[in-house]
């Protein structure tokens, strides 16, 4: 009876038992495009998505923020798009749109009723073909922006954290700069800059389309070739490799801000993102800061008190990142203390091998990271878009979880030892500005 | 049985904009079906509810476990009730907090505690884990002393990371202003009240209401719904049964190693019961639970202690930790406990009942962008008929949309903000209005301007088709969306059920919406937009906002408030003995140079130079003894404005236009004219006191009131340590009424022999950061400056 249950259940869900592994289909078109479907019927929705493959540490040392800036610009319309119409279109269609930017790429969405896809693909043609570039958008946007500079980063408590960090962690490498950039060089730039960057950097050949959700295939591929393919390829894009030369000696600083609590962070350089290494890396950021029952978290928030909350997140860029470890001191603890503390809890891993049941707590935190990162069809398609722009493998959407499972105990000791030293890393306090 | 609700997703694509151009977007296809699945809804005899949702898209499964408990006002405890969620996860009679963190992480499950319940989702394989834990948690938690010592430190901390937060504090403050201090949503939590909470309101809390009936179990996920079933109640069947029962039933069927670990360290009550007799993975059946619960009851009564060795040496601590918590023992005695708060429903509703605007403005001398809140509470609970239109009216005027009036207007016409937006919601007890933004100082009364228009205009007009049916569209958009998430589903069933809402409340949303109408979204805005009765909260700089926000209130003025929402008091401490107003000023004119030195100048040239707006401005004055002024102010070397007192006369040019100052006016810039209007108090005919010891950034200060003829009160700071005139607040007469003018005095430099500040930043609506380029004493200057033509 039970059986034959079960087999009913198979026979009528199959299509929803298996669909753990994200299916896709991907190619080039003429002008060097690529192209990423992924098909799900359960809602009717669909994901409309192009990652350009530029970020912040594209742009020239002298006109930073530029990348973010077009991330902004490029709602403002085109010769068919009248100014403030792009989002009008989509939210008229009962869609949401946004976009964000990152050190290494930036990436624009819409998702939209699933008989609305060919407007998204409509859309962003045109922002990829011919987005207005103009005084009147720049000039409202460089205010918009610094009132987000002003918002997120100068009136926010620790908000200038990352800026401080990433101006000492590298000294060549674009990474110095954060992608909300310099106010003073979008200031300074020309409208013939932001020409030119849009002209290198928008093109075809530098951009993947992912399109996700209920659509037909066939039809689809039509609708991108009628959009997408009159659009010129551009240059090709060259980009400077600009390698970090190595830390030699440990850098402090402290930094004041309007906070009361202080706070310590600890940057250390780290490998970069979809490398062995790398991938022992985010475990130990795990192992040190994932649960209540993590290795900092334990020893400074619970055990001793000294720290109100505790991080490490590993940064995963194109080029290397850092691992930047944080703890916001409790009331009455100092900087000092809560420091030597972090130290010890990185000493003891560097030391002692991890055990067993430790180890295994990862492995399951791990899994389920992977798999709740494709609950929604927007997950999805950003994370088709990512593997194929910053990893240049598309497949790593299934073998993502295989890589972190395939790291050791002795591999993540053997991390925690190569990269966790002190003449490796940048030290910041944070204080309240009327302590001094 | 899964029933399938079929509707038709009428999105009218208006295709009004994309005349005239080369390519037109393309036409949408046929509109989708939108499916709304109905959740399986189970009761257990105890009254919990259960509500599932089977999807096996994803190997993982969530659990919500929602109590609906009405707010109470906590009166002098505020945080209270935040400490019950705080330690929901903070020790069960199974397992220790430690043990507990250590449970969770090993099955990679995420998790969050409230004080009115817990969500946690994990993979498939962890879901009786997690199921394990939630129980746990809902029906056994122990509270320990430790543990709450441990959270109020971090809720303090997290206290004070309020003072630095403007979001933060324009979120509290917002709160005490809509809601009042007397009702739950607007009572703060501080320092103070959170030194009122003890353990004892904590427990009784969670004894109170942290029963069955009260409790809404939501399964979403890979999970059968009868294996769901079956695990629930296995686990949950015997909540609110009597505690000692309860106990009998944990001890029985909680298992293995972890049991008897905790055992030790924790599960105080259970050693009391005396019924260690843990048996892994046991079903418990309703005989063994009847009999073990009689025990538990006997053991009880009587004086015999746990016979388990283990336990023993445990005892006296956890005595000692539950003493204050035994008088809550049960569910009855909870709720006695819990009698002396108020429970929302008997506080009374109260909507928008301001005669005018109020002004209030929150201090933030580092900010430089003001934080806007136009707002205030109302009444519109989910069920009213009108939630439906007015959300379509808040979706108009500043909903998500990008092209919002707010938005479009604040951010995309004006580029005053990164966003702004406006919120209508509606609540069971009491709703809110609340319409805002952060935008820099210097715009912060335009954008108030706007945002009140921008109500205003709603009121007045009817919207146009096009807006209106791109927001129909848009929230049509938004809640099929939605739909994606299968705890979207749950979540509709659980609030028909907490909201008393309709059984076709979500079958008939989209119809419901397509039928709002130009008219309603106008009648919507007359009876619950008030542009003249709202709250107008600004968390910004003082110095250079206070004079711009006078113009939106009434008669009460701009009231300055702290961050907890008390008007704003300066914190003085008491001058030392032996301190007086007079030591202060004269210790001042020492500091300085001395009064022989003062009293011998004949003359003095001040040019000081700012920038406003990135053009340089340059300040020049002539003072001639004894009592001869003018000065001159020029902005990219263009004059600006001229003041010239002869001693008995004064006039000020601005822009050509000149005017002769008479009255208040005159005597104001007659003090100006003094080089040093400290010598001259007395001739002056001031008051002057001593209010106490002021701490500034630089340090403390003695801050002293200066009473002129008049009765204006100027407020001067000096320093205690180096005596020098550090600050300056003083309300001065202009044609537009009063204005707050403050100014700091620093580094001081010697120049012929006395002391003169060579920083001295001005706020005055607008903030100027002057420096001194050049100061000439007792130089020959030509008598016409001074002469009034």
């Amino acid at each position: 009876m039970r059986k034959i249950l079960i087999m009913l259940l198979l026979g009528v869900l199959p299509a929803l038992s298996f669909s753990q592994k994200i299916a896709y289909e991907e190619f080039d078109l003429d002008n060097g495009l690529h192209v990423i479907l992924h098909e799900d019927h359960n809602t009717p929705i669909v994901v409309v998505s192009v990652m350009y493959h530029v970020g912040s540490k594209d742009e020239d040392p002298e006109l930073t923020g530029f990348a973010h800036f077009f991330e902004h610009l490029l709602f403002e319309g085109s010769p068919n798009i009248d100014r403030g119409d792009f989002a009008k279109y989509v939210e008229n269609a009962g869609g949401m749109l946004n976009a964000n930017t990152t050190q290494d790429r930036t990436y624009y969405y819409e998702v939209l009723p699933s008989n609305q896809l060919e407007l998204g693909l409509w859309l962003e043609s045109e922002r990829m073909k011919h987005a207005t570039v103009d005084q009147k958008g720049i000039e409202t946007q460089r205010e918009v922006v610094k009132e987000e500079k002003r918002m997120r980063y100068d009136d926010q408590p620790y908000g200038t954290m990352m800026g401080e960090t990433m101006k000492r962690a590298y000294t060549k490498h674009p990474y110095r700069w954060l992608p909300i950039g310099s106010m003073e060089h979008i200031n300074a730039a020309t409208e013939q800059d932001f020409i030119d960057f849009y002209k290198k950097f928008y093109v075809p050949n530098n951009a993947a389309l992912v399109i996700a959700g209920d659509f037909n295939v066939e039809e689809t591929k039509a609708h991108i070739k009628k959009y997408f393919n009159g659009i010129p390829a551009g240059q090709k894009v060259e980009r400077l490799s600009i390698v970090e030369p190595e830390q030699l000696a440990e850098i402090r600083a402290v930094v004041e801000d309007n906070i009361q609590l202080p706070a310590v962070i600890q940057a250390y350089r780290a490998p970069q993102r979809n490398t062995k290494e790398q991938y022992a890396m985010e475990m130990l950021g795990k192992l040190l800061s994932d649960g209540n029952s993590s290795r900092l978290h334990k020893t400074l928030v619970e055990k001793t008190q000294k720290a109100l909350t505790v991080g490490a997140f590993p940064f995963s860029l194109e080029d290397p990142g850092l691992m930047m470890a944080f703890a916001i001191c409790n009331m009455g603890a100092t900087p000092e203390e809560v420091e030597k503390l972090m130290d010890a809890e990185v000493e003891r891993v560097q030391n002692e091998l991890i055990t067993d049941e430790e180890f295994k707590k990862l492995q399951i935190q791990v899994e389920t990271d992977v798999v709740s990162a494709n609950r929604r069809i927007a997950g999805i398609a950003d994370n088709l878009a990512t593997s194929y722009t910053l990893d240049g493998n598309t497949a790593l959407v299934n073998s993502s979880l295989k890589e972190y499972l395939s790291v050791t105990k002795e591999d993540i000791q053997a991390v925690a030892k190569k990269y966790l030293k002190k003449e490796n890393r940048v030290v910041l306090y944070y204080v309240p500005k009327s302590q001094n | 049985m899964k029933k399938i609700l079929i509707l038709t997703l009428a999105l009218c694509a208006t295709q009004v904009f994309a005349q005239g151009k080369k390519s037109k977007a393309p036409k949408a296809g046929e509109a989708p079906v939108v499916r709304i699945a109905e959740p399986t809804v189970h009761k257990l005899k105890n009254g919990m509810t259960l509500l599932l949702v089977e999807d096996h898209r994803l190997p993982m499964v969530s659990f919500q476990l929602k109590m609906d408990i009405e707010p109470i006002d906590e009166m002098e405890m505020a945080g209270m009730v935040d400490m019950v969620g705080e330690l929901l996860g903070a020790g069960t009679m199974r397992s220790s907090k430690e043990e507990l963190d250590l449970r969770i992480d090993q099955l990679g499950a995420t998790y969050i505690t409230f004080s009115d319940g817990i969500y946690a989702s994990g993979l498939k394989r962890s879901a009786l884990g997690i199921l394990d834990l939630i129980s746990e948690m809902a029906m056994s938690s122990t509270f320990p002393q430790k543990e709450l010592e441990k959270s109020m430190t971090k809720m303090l901390s997290s206290v004070s990371l309020v003072e630095n937060d403007p979001n933060a504090i324009s979120s509290q403050v917002g709160d005490v202003l809509r809601y009042s201090k007397a009702h739950p949503y607007g009572n703060p939590v501080t320092e103070e009240t959170l030194g009122q909470v003890n353990r004892k309101y904590v427990k009784a809390y969670y004894d109170a209401f942290f029963t069955p009936q009260n409790a809404y179990l939501v399964v979403v996920g890979d999970m059968g719904n009868a294996e769901a079933i079956e695990a629930v109640t296995k686990r949950f069947q015997h909540w609110g049964k009597k505690d000692a029962e309860k106990r009998a039933i944990k001890q029985s069927s909680s298992s293995g190693k972890m049991s008897a670990a905790s055992g030790e360290q924790n599960s105080g009550k259970a050693a009391d019961a005396g019924l260690n007799t843990a048996d892994s993975d046991k079903v418990v059946t309703r005989d063994n639970v009847e009999r073990s619960a009689t025990e538990a009851v006997a053991k009880e009564k009587g004086p015999t202690r746990a016979t388990n060795s283990k336990t023993k040496p445990q005892t006296t601590s956890l005595n000692a930790d539950q003493s204050a918590s035994e008088v809550a023992s049960n569910n009855e005695q909870a709720l006695g406990v819990m009698a002396r708060f108020k429970k929302a429903s008997q506080i009374g509703k109260k909507g928008a009942n301001l005669k005018e605007n109020h002004v209030a403005l929150v201090d933030r001398p580092s900010s430089v962008q003001s934080v806007i809140d136009v707002t205030y509470s109302l009444i519109l609970t989910p069920n009213d008929p009108n939630a439906m239109a007015v959300k379509v009216m808040n979706g108009i005027l500043g909903g998500g949309a990008f092209n919002a009036r707010l938005n479009k207007n604040l951010r995309e016409d004006k580029a005053f903000t990164y966003g702004a937006y406006s919120s209508l919601n509606s609540d069971k007890y009491v709703g809110a209005f609340s319409a805002g933004a952060s935008v820099r100082t210097s715009v912060t009364d335009s954008a108030i301007t706007e945002i009140l228009y921008e109500m205003q205009n709603m009121i007045d007009e009817d919207v146009s088709d096009e807006e209106l049916q791109l927001t129909k569209n848009m929230i049509a958009g938004s809640f099929s969306r939605s739909l994606e998430d299968p705890r979207t589903i749950a979540r509709f069933a659980l609030n028909k059920t907490l909201y008393h809402l309709p059984a076709d409340h979500y079958k008939s949303f989209l119809q419901r919406l397509d039928a709002v109408s130009k008219e309603d979204v106008r009648a919507m805005a007359q009876l619950y937009l008030h542009p003249n009765n709202a709250h107008i909260l600004v968390v910004g700089n003082k110095d250079e906002v206070y004079n711009k926000l006078e113009k939106f209130t009434g008669r009460t003025g701009v009231e300055p408030l702290d961050i907890y929402g008390n008007r704003y008091r300066e914190e003085l401490t008491q001058a030392p003995p032996g301190v007086t107003v007079g030591q202060v000023i004269d210790d001042y004119i020492t500091a300085i140079g001395g009064r022989e030195n003062l009293m011998g100048r004949k003359s003095e040239t001040i040019t000081m130079s700012a920038e406003m707006q990135g053009m340089p401005v340059e300040l020049v004055s002539y003072r001639q003894y004894p009592n001869k002024y003018m000065s001159k102010l020029t902005v990219q070397g263009r004059e600006m404005q001229k003041v010239v007192f002869d001693g008995v006369n004064a006039v000020t040019h601005e822009m050509g236009k000149k005017t002769e100052l008479v009255e208040i006016e005159l005597a104001d810039v007659s003090y100006d004219a003094e080089m040093n209007l400290e010598l001259k108090h007395k001739d002056f005919g001031f008051e002057i006191y001593l209010l106490g010891v002021a701490q500034l950034k630089g340090g403390e200060a003695y801050k002293i009131n200066i009473i002129t003829m008049d009765g204006t009160g100027i407020k001067e700071y000096y320093d205690s340590v180096t005596k020098l005139k550090v600050k300056r607040e003083e309300e001065r007469h202009t044609r537009e009424g009063m204005t707050l003018v403050t100014t700091y005095y620093d580094d001081y430099q010697e120049v012929g022999g006395i002391l003169f500040p060579h920083k001295i930043t001005q706020s005055a609506g607008m903030k100027l950061e002057f420096t001194v380029k050049s100061i000439e004493l007792d130089t020959k200057l030509d008598k016409e400056l001074f002469e009034i033509d």
